[in-house]
This record gives structure tokens, C-alpha cells and sequence, in this order.
């Protein structure tokens, strides 16, 4: 018995001597994380790895992406907020972080939880239709959906995902469709590749591939503008001005954070870096190529960024409240109307 | 279709052969560990590969992949713990083949079966990608939801003595997958108000509780702490005994392709299948299934091995994953540039070919691992339990955090052995707990979606059921539950 | 034969009885739910888990029939080591409560010897010896070639 203690002593001292040698290093002095709560292979996990290799370079040291999905989201945000606020453990958040409140999927996480470092991409959203359907454009879908409530069929990922509620914009402007919930963005694009459904609304680089075989065809862009890659495709206000309200905002906003109790000179030195990496050219050509919106030239300060959120938690809450998806009030939570 | 010399050409560079070789290491030891899943340390390569050449990354990929597949029959047969969700059904015939001693044999079918699986499911994968992905793509949700019910009913042939202990511990594992949130509407089900729960049980937890750690109290409870440990046969099955089943598991590992290339069904779904099918035709066992009988090992491993192949299918043609693993995967092509998709086999053709020579390659070094590594780890069976239960009981507990990173689902390990501990003593089969658990998510889903896209039609039945595909499903899942339920009375009357 | 037979046929039917409780029991939940009320019935998240409630109580009804009716069809096992058995567990629940303070490293080689000892083992040298060489085995297959995170 003797012996075994004296070994854990010993042990012990080692490993608390290494604890204390690494504190007094400059930050960063060893590898960081990035969760991302969401599973491997959907498009957040692919935007932060090719950003993670960017940040390594610029950072020097060797930066790990963690996948920690499930619940939207829910288990890797608050993994996040559980690891030491040291600055070593970051996550990218998407949509889901501004509506777990109001859909009972967390009593307390949102975006005020965090201080973001730096807005990375947003994917576009684009309606898109099997290569037989009977609809030639926008305007016979939208007509259809207003002649037939409640029997064009579309697939989404479930409720407060993205694409319900771009499915609630539509509603706003008086379509409405049947929504049948898909596990994940693949399974609703599979969806309409084989019939079930009439048509979804997906992010543009998951479809990419589709339109350029053909098996696809893209019937609008759900955002202000029309994509460079498609230039025949109207943008949704071009046929529905009452739209332009809610495509404001970027539906699909990667944005790496940090807990908020980490202290500032950690933060500067994460966006410094991020700033560099971002001005990466094969990142950016890359960006160019597949039509993502470049978030950190919309809201390059850190300050453009936090409204930003809290624009859009606004405008999704009480849109997911008021067509009764939502458990809670936004009015619970101090969210002031948009 | 690809030339043989596209496939064969890339074997030709050894830093190809290398990392294949390499990833083979690898995928034995992370597929035999409880715990570490080939999903998991996938997952891990993509960080590590990122950096790496494309090829070279996709070489040492497959390589984990395929024999990861095959090494979690490894631990199966020799511990009852088996390393991933596919090799659940190695157990049940696996496992007492190594307590009398015979593990060496066992691992000999397991590899060479594994082998076959595994080359069966990339030709397919080389020559009929687009008419099994045309196929797999005609699958909607009922259809889904009745293969679902019909892998449900191979159940009732699992258990010898009780058709409904097996059906009951399935229905266990059935509510126990509808833990979490729902994913239609967004409440919580059975979560109790525990927030930690909303996520749903973890897979690989609750098989490492079930399984491992409810072993290791087996053990303690029982006899066996104080008994010695059986004697090992170092003498192996000769290998006209060994291909004797050669064209059965050709069979089984159609199966495997097809289970495979349905997104969402996965492995363990294609080796309780293929268990059923080989009970069902299977008159005269060499050993009544369940108390170590090689067919069951054939089935199970030949169907889970050609699940890659058949996964790799719908991911490489329609960027859909067919399983967890093969979702990663997705994320290593975007990664490197490459964007499967249905122009991928045409623009793509040499990472396609790269993709075939190495699982093939791998395929090799799977039955080259499998039967010379095996004689030397079919000895661990030998050492004592005393030392080997605290180990293996560490391990649970590093498999079930390795998951997500969280105590609580080493606590829910602990408390899923104590289940499986309790269904045991009570002879109840554990098998199907693990199956209700991997299909419950998907059949809820699968009937609800079906129902929300029929209720939007017309006429609702016939929106529901009317397709041909659906109908033949239907047709096989009545016929199969009949079929079972008749069997039981038979062995009811028999008197056994 | 009656007394041969009923403490053994007591255990199946407890079984049975135990599950019919259960099924019962979530069957009135289930259907007393009423969240997820905006849907229709067929898509209520409550319906699969009524129907899977309802076959357990079918398969427990079956089963008291089978118990009652023909005698049971194993004898019961006896657990010769209850108190190890108990033992193991508190030292397990012990383990994981010390991981949440105490890093795998320090807490895994007590747990291993602990253990160990508990089952029986006397020699000093190997127990130490086991339980060192395992979690050194462990860390560096996890922690430091997988690069995968121990409590």
C-alpha cells in the first residue's frame, strides 16, 4: 500500500508541475478546439474545417475540430460553455443558437452567451425543383400554392430549422404548403429527387451539383440579390417586394465564438488571426466559386456582428412564435420585436 | 464503367500501399476496442488528413474503414463485446464458439467472410452504382418504415426459447431510441426533464453498457471469476470446411449492398437480416444457431462488410451518406476539393478508381490481418478474468465518454449494463435491444413522414401504401411475421 | 409436484407481471399527452411510443398466459456473489463521480487497483504494475495517438 501511494504522489506532483508550467505560456501555447455542434459532413462541419486549417497557420498552433451534435445544436453549445473559459475551446454556431429559447430547447443558451470573433460564411438559400416537375418558374409555384393550400408538398429539417422558416416567410406571403420533416438536408434534397415532395428549400452549396447535372432545376434565390453563378434566376423580392423584409438577414450565419467570460486580450488575438485568415485567396476564390456570402465583409467589426445577431433572433423568434411553432414568447426573453 | 487497369493501376504506387497498410492498422485496433467506433476515428482522420494529399488521405481512410468494419468481430467473439453496432450479431454465435475454445476458428470465418462482404460490396460499388443508387433512390418513407418492421420481425428467430423475450427486449430498445427530442415536432420525449437527455441515448453507450460492462458483472455475479479459463484450440478450420459457405454468403452480402445503399439502415440493420435469412434457410446448423454456429458468424459478417461497398453507393452518386461513417467521408471529399455528386463518377474517375483499388487493397490486408493476427489474440481469452474485467471495465468507461465528451454518458453506460445485467439473469436476449434502439428513430420518422406526405393527397391510403415497391414490402414483412409466428407455435408444440 | 413447481413458476409470472405494469403504466401516459396537440393524431410524437407500449402489454399478457398455463422452462440462476457484485458497482459509481474532478490519469489507476483487490488479487507488484501499465497503455492510444479527449 505503501508503495502505491508514494507512486500517486508522485504522479500527482508531475502533473501538477505540468499544469503550472503550461499557464504561464503566452496564449496560444497549445492546440485549440472548434466544436461544431452539429454532425460531420453537413455544411457547417465543412466551413469550419477549411477555416480551422486557415487558423492553424496563422496561429501557429494546431487547431482540432470536434464534432459534438444533436438536440440543434444544443450539446455542443453548451459543451463549449462547460470547457474552461481559457480561450482554447471555441465553437461555430449557426442558426439554431438564436431560437433555442423560444423552442423549449434550452432554458437559457443564446448568442449573449458568447463573444464572436469573426462572421464566416452564410449559405444562400435557394427553392429548387426536380428536373420533371411541372413547374417552369417561381411565379407558377407560388400561384399553385395559393390555389391548392395545404398541397404542395416540401420538405424541410424540422421544426426551427432553416427551412422551416423559410417555409414561414413563404407563409407570410400567403403560400401555403405541406411540410413533411426530414432528418437532415440530404434527405429533403432526396426527397425531391424522387418524387415525395414538390420542391424544398436548400442551402446553394449542397445543390451545386444537381443544377450543373441537371437533374435539378433552381427556381429562385430566398435572399436580396441573385447569385453570380445563376443569373437567370430571379431573386424572390423581384416577384414578392413584401419579402425583402424578411431576406434582410443571412439565414445560414457561421459564426465562431468564444465564451463570453474569456478575457479580451485572448479575443483580440483570436480575430487578429481570424482577420488574416480570412484574407486567405484560395479561401476566398473558393468562397467566389460556390456563391457564399462573405459575412466578415458584411460585418467586418465585432460590434456589426452582435447586432447583426441580435437582429436576427429577433426576426426569427417572433416569426417562429407568432405561427405558433414556438413554445415560449420572445417577450419571455427581453427579444424586442424587429 | 471503370477499367481494371484505372483500379489496378493505383495499387502499383506504394505510398498508396503504405497508408492503406497503415489505415489497416489502425482500423484493427479502433474497430476491436469497445467504445472507439470506425465512425469516431474517421472522423479523427479527417483532422489529421487534412493537410495530406488527397489520395493518400483517401487511401489510409479506406484502409480504417474496411477493417475497422471486420475488427469489431474481433472483441465480439473473444469478449461478447462487440466493438461497433454491426458486430452485434457476431456474438450471439460467435462468442460461444470462443468459450469452448474454438476463438481462433471463429476469427477465421469472420475474416475470410469479412473479405468476401467487403470485395462483393466495392464491385458492386464499381459496376452497378447507378442502377442500385436508381433503386435505393425509389425508397420512400413507408418503404423504409415496413423494411424497418420487417428487420424487426427476424427478431422472433433470434431467441430459441421465447418469441417474446425477444420481441419484449426489442421493444425496450424501440422506447428507449425514442429518447430525446422528437425530430418532427421539436418536444422532448421521455426525457424526464434531464437536459442531458435531450439528445437522445447514444448508440455506442448503450452497446458498450449492454454489452461490456453488463459482461463484466455477468462475470462477477456467476461462476466464471473462479473458474479457469477455457483451453485454447490452436487448431483452426481447414479451408475446405472454411469455403464450404462461400456461396450462402454471397447472398448475405447483397443484402449488406442494398441495406447499405439505403441512407439511414446502416450495418447493424443488414446483419440482423441476414442472421434471419441465414436461420431461416439454414436446416441443419453445424451447432443450433446461438450456441456457436459458424453460419450466423458467416451471415453477420459477410452482410456488414459489404455494407461499405453498398454505402459508399448512394454517397459517391447523390452526396447522401448511406451511414454515419460514410457521412464523414463526405466531409474528407468536400475537404480535398472534390464534391461527390451525380457528376462525380464521370468527372472524378481516377478518385473513384483510387477509392476501389484501396478497399480492395484493403480487403486483402483485412484476411492477411484477420488470419495470421488472429491465432496470437485468440490467446487473450486465456488470460484470468480477475485481470481482465477491471480492463475491460476501463475501457467501457473511455468508449462511452470518447462518444461526445460527457460524463453522463458514462453513467448511462453504467446504467444500460445494469439493464442488460438484469435481461440476462432473466434470459432475455440483448441482441434486440440493440436493434429496437438503432431502427426506433428511423421507423417513427419513416411512418410519420409517410403519413404527413400521404395526408396532403387526395386519397389517403392509397397514397400511403399504393406503390408497387411498398406493396411487395409489405407483402414480405406480413408474410415474414406470419411465418415466425407459426414457427413459435410449432416449437411451442414440439415441446422444447 | 405443486410445491416443485410454484416458486419457479413465481419468477416467470413476476416477469410478466412486471412488464404488464410497465406497458399499462406508459400506456396512460402516453395517451394522456397532450403537447404536440397542433399536429393531427397520426402525427403526434406520442403515437409511436403508444403503439410500442401497447405490443409490450399484448407480449406481457401473452407471457402471464404462457406462465400460468405450462411450467417455466429454466431453473434460476443463482448469484453467489452478491455482495462483490454490489461492491463493483458502488466502485464504478465512485470512479465516474471522481472523473468529474479528478483527471483519467489519477483517478483510472485507483480504480484499477481497487478493483483488483476487490476481486481477489494479492500481489502487490501486479496489481500496481496492471493498473499503471493499462491507464499508460490508454493514454497514449487515446489521448496522444487518437487525439480523442479522456475525462
Amino acid at each position: 500500500m505503501k508503495k502505491l501511494a508514494a507512486l500517486l504522489l508522485a504522479l500527482a506532483l508531475l502533473l501538477s508541475l505540468g499544469a503550472c508550467a503550461a499557464k504561464d505560456a503566452p496564449y496560444p501555447s497549445r492546440s485549440l478546439t472548434i466544436i461544431v455542434p452539429y454532425s460531420a459532413g453537413g455544411s457547417c462541419d465543412i466551413v469550419t474545417r477549411q477555416f480551422a486549417a486557415l487558423l492553424e497557420r496563422e496561429l501557429g498552433q494546431s487547431v482540432t475540430v470536434l464534432n459534438q451534435g444533436g438536440s440543434s445544436g444544443t450539446i455542443g453549445i453548451q459543451a463549449c460553455l462547460d470547457a474552461p473559459a481559457d480561450g482554447y475551446t471555441l465553437v461555430m454556431t449557426a442558426d439554431s443558437l438564436g431560437t433555442l429559447r423560444v423552442m423549449d430547447l434550452s432554458d437559457s443558451l443564446s448568442y449573449r452567451d458568447f463573444t464572436p470573433i469573426c462572421a464566416v460564411t452564410s449559405d444562400p438559400k435557394v427553392i429548387v425543383v426536380a428536373q420533371d416537375s411541372p413547374y417552369e418558374d417561381l411565379q407558377q409555384l407560388l400561384d399553385d400554392m395559393r390555389a391548392r393550400p395545404g398541397r404542395v408538398k416540401m420538405s424541410c429539417t424540422g421544426p426551427g430549422g432553416s427551412g422551416h422558416i423559410q417555409s414561414l416567410i413563404l407563409n407570410a406571403l400567403g403560400c401555403d404548403m405541406a411540410l413533411t420533416a426530414y432528418p437532415g438536408g440530404s434527405d429533403c434534397l432526396l426527397a425531391v429527387l424522387n418524387g415525395s415532395v414538390d420542391f424544398t428549400n436548400a442551402n446553394y452549396s449542397t445543390v451545386i451539383d444537381y443544377l450543373q447535372a441537371g437533374t435539378m432545376r433552381c427556381l429562385t434565390v430566398c435572399g436580396p440579390e441573385r447569385l453570380a453563378a445563376m443569373p437567370d434566376v430571379p431573386a424572390l423580392p423581384e416577384l414578392c417586394p413584401e419579402a425583402a423584409d424578411y431576406l434582410r438577414f443571412p439565414f445560414t450565419p457561421f459564426v465562431l465564438q468564444v465564451s463570453a467570460d474569456v478575457d479580451e486580450a485572448t479575443v483580440e488575438t483570436l480575430r487578429a488571426a481570424a482577420r488574416r485568415a480570412l484574407a486567405d485567396e484560395g479561401w476566398n476564390e473558393n468562397l467566389a466559386a460556390t456563391c457564399q456570402d462573405k459575412l466578415y465583409e458584411q460585418y467586418p467589426l465585432p460590434e456589426d456582428v452582435t447586432g447583426f445577431l441580435a437582429g436576427y433572433e429577433s426576426l426569427v423568434s417572433w416569426m417562429l412564435y407568432d405561427a405558433g411553432a414556438a413554445a415560449h414568447s420572445p417577450a419571455d426573453f427581453d427579444i424586442p420585436r424587429p | 464503367m471503370l477499367s481494371f487497369s484505372s483500379v489496378f493501376g493505383c495499387l502499383l504506387r506504394p505510398d498508396i500501399v503504405l497508408f492503406v497498410l497503415l489505415g489497416a492498422l489502425a482500423g484493427t485496433l479502433v474497430g476491436a476496442l469497445p467504445g472507439l467506433s470506425v465512425t469516431m476515428a474517421t472522423a479523427l482522420l479527417v483532422s489529421i488528413t487534412y493537410s495530406w494529399e488527397t489520395d493518400r488521405a483517401l487511401a489510409m481512410i479506406m484502409g480504417v474503414y474496411v477493417v475497422g468494419v471486420f475488427s469489431g468481430a474481433i472483441s465480439a467473439i473473444l469478449i461478447n463485446i462487440p466493438g461497433a453496432p454491426s458486430s452485434v450479431v457476431t456474438t450471439l454465435d460467435g462468442y460461444p464458439l470462443a468459450r469452448r475454445g474454438e476463438g481462433y476458428r471463429a476469427l477465421q470465418y469472420a475474416a475470410l467472410y469479412s473479405f468476401v462482404g467487403t470485395v462483393v460490396g466495392v464491385l458492386a460499388l464499381w459496376a452497378f452504382a447507378g442502377p442500385v443508387s436508381a433503386l435505393a433512390l425509389r425508397f420512400r418513407p413507408m418503404d423504409y418504415f415496413l423494411l424497418s418492421l420487417f428487420a424487426l420481425s427476424t427478431v422472433g428467430s433470434l431467441t430459441a426459447k421465447r418469441f417474446e423475450k425477444g420481441l419484449t427486449a426489442a421493444c425496450l430498445g424501440l422506447l428507449l431510441s425514442l429518447v430525446g427530442t422528437d425530430p418532427v415536432v421539436g418536444t422532448p420525449r421521455l426525457t424526464f426533464g434531464i437536459r442531458a437527455l435531450q439528445g437522445g441515448v447514444n448508440t455506442v453507450c448503450a452497446l458498450v453498457g449492454l454489452f461490456g460492462f453488463a459482461e463484466v458483472l455477468s462475470v462477477l455475479s456467476g461462476d466464471e471469476l473462479s473458474q479457469k479459463p477455457p483451453r485454447v484450440s490452436r487448431r483452426g478450420a481447414s479451408a475446405g470446411e472454411l469455403l464450404r459457405h462461400l456461396l450462402p454468403s454471397l447472398y448475405y452480402s447483397a443484402i449488406g449492398v442494398l441495406v447499405g445503399a439505403l441512407p439511414g439502415a446502416g450495418g447493424p440493420v443488414a446483419a440482423f437480416l441476414a442472421y434471419g435469412r441465414a436461420r431461416a434457410r439454414t436446416k441443419k446448423p453445424s451447432v443450433p444457431f446461438g450456441e456457436g454456429a459458424v453460419e450466423g458468424i458467416v451471415a453477420s459478417e459477410s452482410a456488414n462488410n459489404a455494407v461499405i461497398g453498398g454505402a459508399l453507393i448512394p454517397m459517391l452518386t447523390l452526396a447522401i451518406p448511406g451511414d454515419a461513417t460514410t457521412a464523414v467521408l463526405l466531409s474528407v471529399f468536400t475537404i480535398h476539393g472534390l464534391r461527390p455528386g451525380p457528376t462525380f463518377l464521370a468527372t472524378n474517375a481516377d478518385k473513384f478508381a483510387l477509392l476501389i483499388g484501396a478497399a480492395l487493397l484493403a480487403a486483402v490486408f483485412l484476411l492477411l490481418i484477420g488470419l495470421f493476427l488472429c491465432p496470437h489474440l485468440s490467446a487473450l481469452v486465456a488470460l484470468p478474468r480477475r485481470l481482465m474485467m477491471p480492463v475491460v471495465t476501463v475501457l467501457c468507461v473511455v468508449g462511452a465518454y470518447a462518444c461526445s465528451s460527457r460524463l453522463f454518458d458514462v453513467a448511462v453506460m453504467f446504467l444500460f449494463g445494469l439493464l442488460g445485467w438484469a435481461l440476462r439473469r432473466h434470459d432475455y436476449p440483448t441482441a434486440p435491444v440493440i436493434l429496437g434502439l438503432v431502427l426506433g428513430g428511423m421507423m417513427d420518422r419513416s411512418f410519420r413522414q409517410a403519413v404527413s406526405l400521404a395526408m396532403s393527397e387526395e386519397h389517403f391510403l392509397p397514397a400511403l401504401l399504393g406503390r408497387p415497391l411498398t406493396l411487395l414490402l409489405l407483402g414480405l414483412t406480413l408474410l415474414s411475421l406470419l411465418l415466425a409466428f407459426l414457427r413459435r407455435d410449432r416449437a411451442l408444440t414440439s415441446g422444447r | 409436484m405443486n410445491s416443485q413447481i410454484s416458486p419457479l413458476k413465481r419468477r416467470e409470472l413476476w416477469e410478466s407481471l412486471f412488464f404488464l405494469a410497465l406497458s399499462l403504466a406508459l400506456l396512460i401516459a402516453f395517451a394522456l399527452r397532450r403537447d404536440g396537440a397542433a399536429v393531427a393524431w397520426a402525427l403526434s410524437p406520442w403515437l409511436f411510443p403508444l403503439l410500442i407500449a401497447a405490443l409490450l402489454f399484448a407480449l406481457s399478457v401473452a407471457g402471464l398466459c404462457r406462465a400460468l398455463r405450462c411450467g417455466p422452462d429454466s431453473a434460476p440462476r443463482p448469484l453467489p456473489h452478491r455482495a462483490l457484485t454490489a461492491a463493483v458497482c458502488a466502485l464504478c459509481a465512485l470512479y465516474t463521480l471522481a472523473l468529474t474532478a479528478l483527471p483519467f490519469v489519477l483517478a483510472t489507476p485507483v480504480f484499477l487497483s481497487l478493483m483488483l483487490l476487490l476481486l481477489g488479487e494479492r500481489r502487490p507488484w501486479l496489481i500496481l504494475g496492471l493498473s499503471v501499465a493499462v491507464t499508460a497503455a490508454l493514454y497514449l492510444v487515446f489521448a496522444l495517438a487518437l487525439r480523442v479527449r479522456l475525462p
